[in-house]
């Protein structure tokens, strides 16, 4: 079949390899009809991720019609269309069973390193590196899916790949971040990054209640994007941030900030595993800028949720003024077998269209054209899916 | 740590190990006496030194070559540590597993000193269904990646044949103590390559939706002395570390139906 290989720094390239075949009794192959390159697709691009290896099949939002099954699945056919969540879960471990899917004890087959890293280990993702399982990713014409009976959904034949496909991953990414912000009716949310995610935090913050939405980036047309979805927007290239959210809450703050910057990285940022070495004398690794200032921004006693944006340790973490004025903080990889479903519904209803973020369309074979665009122009370019 | 069959019979589920506790006092009266910090040998401590050493400058050539970045770090921490090991005398490991003889080395006691290995761990089944897959010991090699084979002969024995640091080693075992959905108990035979005893507990924590916890505590002498035993902590077959794995796969075949794998996915070859 044909896949997207990481090669090393920038260098991807479509491959033919082996087809994947059944491993386990809980496995199913599925055809890949539509796949997306993730922003933390480039951070594995650039070469970030010490962990990668040359020849890893990358891609972890997919889906498509499952061909082949093992033989402990039995609530799905051979001919089902699926969308599949880019963590991967057991269903049977003590944290499946809470609901708490990405912190699944079972799926990751080499957890060592992120022990070594964290103390435990965090469930496993489709292709993004071997400190998160190594498993081949879904940039390809064919994907293994492990514990097949837990993580995918069906999707009826009405909806179309494009308007289901980011069930995979940044739209209940969205979600989360909105829901971990326990919104009241008339409350203020203030988002950092008008990535992907921060366009479905958006939007999941208005369905969750928000009265008012902030967003706060310095690309013009992801602004714009979070216009049509209602928001208000401070570009913080040419305005100070805390004044103007001062401004427009009349002084009192946002009741919930989120913190979207880079969030495309989904756990990982690349300067944290990368000064990894630099670790070893202690030195911060993680940039919480666009953090600090959410903090700050934040009213007494609000909620600062943060969809899982960081690998290593924090310098000049303002923790005086999250315990000074009570902060909650809600963070960690989205739980998406949870949303599956709900949002799915969601679509459905006619609540949301999730087309609107897709900005540019491939082939599979592109793959290399594609990953380049992207990672050079943020300004066009705010999503990008690949057809096999 | 005291063989199971002297005294575990009187202990209460959920009690700690009388041999932990020890392990506890031995430890803090180390710390309390720094001069008392040498646990290794003489000769494991020159091995120590020159394995750490060559480990350190690998892994940081490792560290030069691109994607071996935590092969690399790891591997030259471990050489750092390993030579930190053999110019102090101190081992961090051996003080987490509860090694304290100062005096060891291949003069002193011709088989090394034993090494004491104790690890548990939390698995979302009942006790029952535990102990009873444990209890079929040809399922072993399933969650002991070093174990090849167990034959089950009659009256509890049975014959195991195990991959070492050099080579295939074999040796009889005879159960010493068989409580149903509690404990099994193993003897190796005296005269084994790699003389050996150990148990695995079952214990229920109902109480607190945990599921159960299993206990696997066992001792051994390594078949090349302290110096295999070096080489062997030094190859990543830190028997702690090892023992962690063979629970991780126990608890991932119990729970989840299988061990979670990605060997035989396709890749790229760039
Ligand atoms: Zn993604
Ligand atoms: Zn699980």
């Amino acid at each position: 079949m044909k896949a997207v290989t990481w090669c090393g720094k920038q260098n991807v390239k479509v491959e033919r390899v082996d087809d994947p075949k059944i491993i386990n009794s809980r496995d199913a192959i599925v055809r890949v009809t539509s796949t997306a390159i993730c922003g933390s697709d480039l951070h594995l691009y650039n070469g970030y991720i010490p962990t990668m290896g040359k020849g890893d099949i990358l891609g972890h939002e997919f889906m498509g019609e499952i061909v082949e099954l093992g033989h402990d699945v039995h609530n799905l056919a051979v001919g089902d269309r699926v969308v599949v969540p880019f963590t991967i879960s057991c269903g049977k471990c003590w944290f499946c069973e809470q609901t708490l899917w990405s912190l699944c004890d079972n799926s990751n087959p080499s957890p060592e390193k992120a022990e070594a890293m964290y103390g435990f280990a965090p469930s496993a993702l489709f292709g993004y590196s071997h400190l998160f399982g190594g498993y081949a990713g879904g940039q390809a014409e064919y994907v293994r899916v492990p514990f097949a009976d837990t993580g995918p959904i069906k999707v009826p034949d009405d909806l179309s790949d494009e308007q289901v496909l980011f069930l995979s991953d940044i739209f209940p990414t969205g979600y989360q971040a909105a829901e971990q912000c326990n919104i009241h009716k008339g409350d203020v949310v203030a988002i950092w990054g008008a990535g992907p995610v921060g366009q479905f935090a958006i939007r999941s913050a208005f369905m969750l209640g928000a009265a008012r939405v902030i967003a706060i980036d310095h690309y013009v047309s992801r602004l714009s994007m979070a216009e049509q979805a209602g928001a208000e927007t401070i570009d913080f290239s040419d305005e100070y941030v805390f004044d103007r959210i001062m401004d427009m809450t009349a002084g009192r703050g946002a009741d919930a900030v989120i913190d979207a910057v880079g969030l495309e990285s989904h756990g990982i940022t690349p300067d944290a595993l990368y000064d990894r070495l630099k670790a070893a004398a202690y030195a911060a690794t993680d940039r919480p800028h666009a953090l600090r200032q959410a903090i700050h921004c934040c009213r007494k006693g609000g909620t600062v949720s943060i969809p899982g944006v960081y690998g290593g340790l924090l310098d000049k973490f303002p923790l005086g003024a999250a315990f000074g004025k009570g902060l909650t903080f809600r963070m960690g990889q989205t739980h998406m077998h949870r949303y599956l479903q709900p949002l799915l519904d969601r679509i459905r209803n006619g609540d949301i269209d999730p087309t609107f973020v897709i900005t540019h369309r491939f082939k599979l074979g592109e793959a290399p054209k594609a990953y380049d665009l992207f990672n050079e122009n943020k300004t066009e370019c705010i999503k990008v899916i690949l057809k096999p | 740590m005291s063989p199971p069959e002297t005294d575990t019979a009187s202990r209460l589920p959920g009690q700690i190990h009388p041999t932990a506790q020890q392990a506890k006092r031995d430890a803090a009266a180390r710390r309390d006496q720094s001069a008392d910090r040498i646990n290794v040998g003489t000769l494991e401590r020159v091995g120590s030194g020159v394995v750490g050493t060559t480990l350190t400058l690998l892994g940081l050539l490792m560290l030069v070559r691109r994607g071996s970045f935590l092969g690399g770090t790891s591997l030259a921490a471990t050489g750092v540590g390993l030579a930190y090991r053999g110019a102090t005398g101190h081992c961090a490991g051996y003080e987490a597993v509860g090694v304290t003889h100062k005096d060891a080395s291949l003069t002193s006691h011709p088989l090394g000193r034993s090494i004491e290995v104790s690890r548990r761990t939390r698995i979302n089944r009942p006790v029952d269904e535990l102990y009873a897959y444990w209890r079929d010991l040809g399922n072993l090699p399933r969650i002991m990646r070093h174990v090849q084979r167990i034959d089950t002969l009659d009256d509890g024995r049975s014959h195991w044949v195990v991959t070492g640091p050099r080579g295939t080693v074999e040796w009889d075992a005879q159960i010493t103590d068989d409580r149903p959905n509690e404990l099994i108990a193993w003897r190796a035979d005296p005269n084994a390559d790699v003389p050996n005893h150990g148990y695995v507990r079952f214990q229920s924590s109902e109480a607190n939706d945990h599921g159960s916890i299993v206990e696997v505590s066992f001792s051994y002498h390594p078949p090349a002395g302290v110096v295999g035993a070096a080489f062997a902590y030094a190859l990543g077959e830190a028997p702690s570390q090892q023992l962690h794995e063979d629970l991780r796969r126990f608890k991932q075949l119990m729970e989840a139906g299988e061990i979670a794998t990605n060997h035989g996915q396709p890749r790229g070859r760039c």
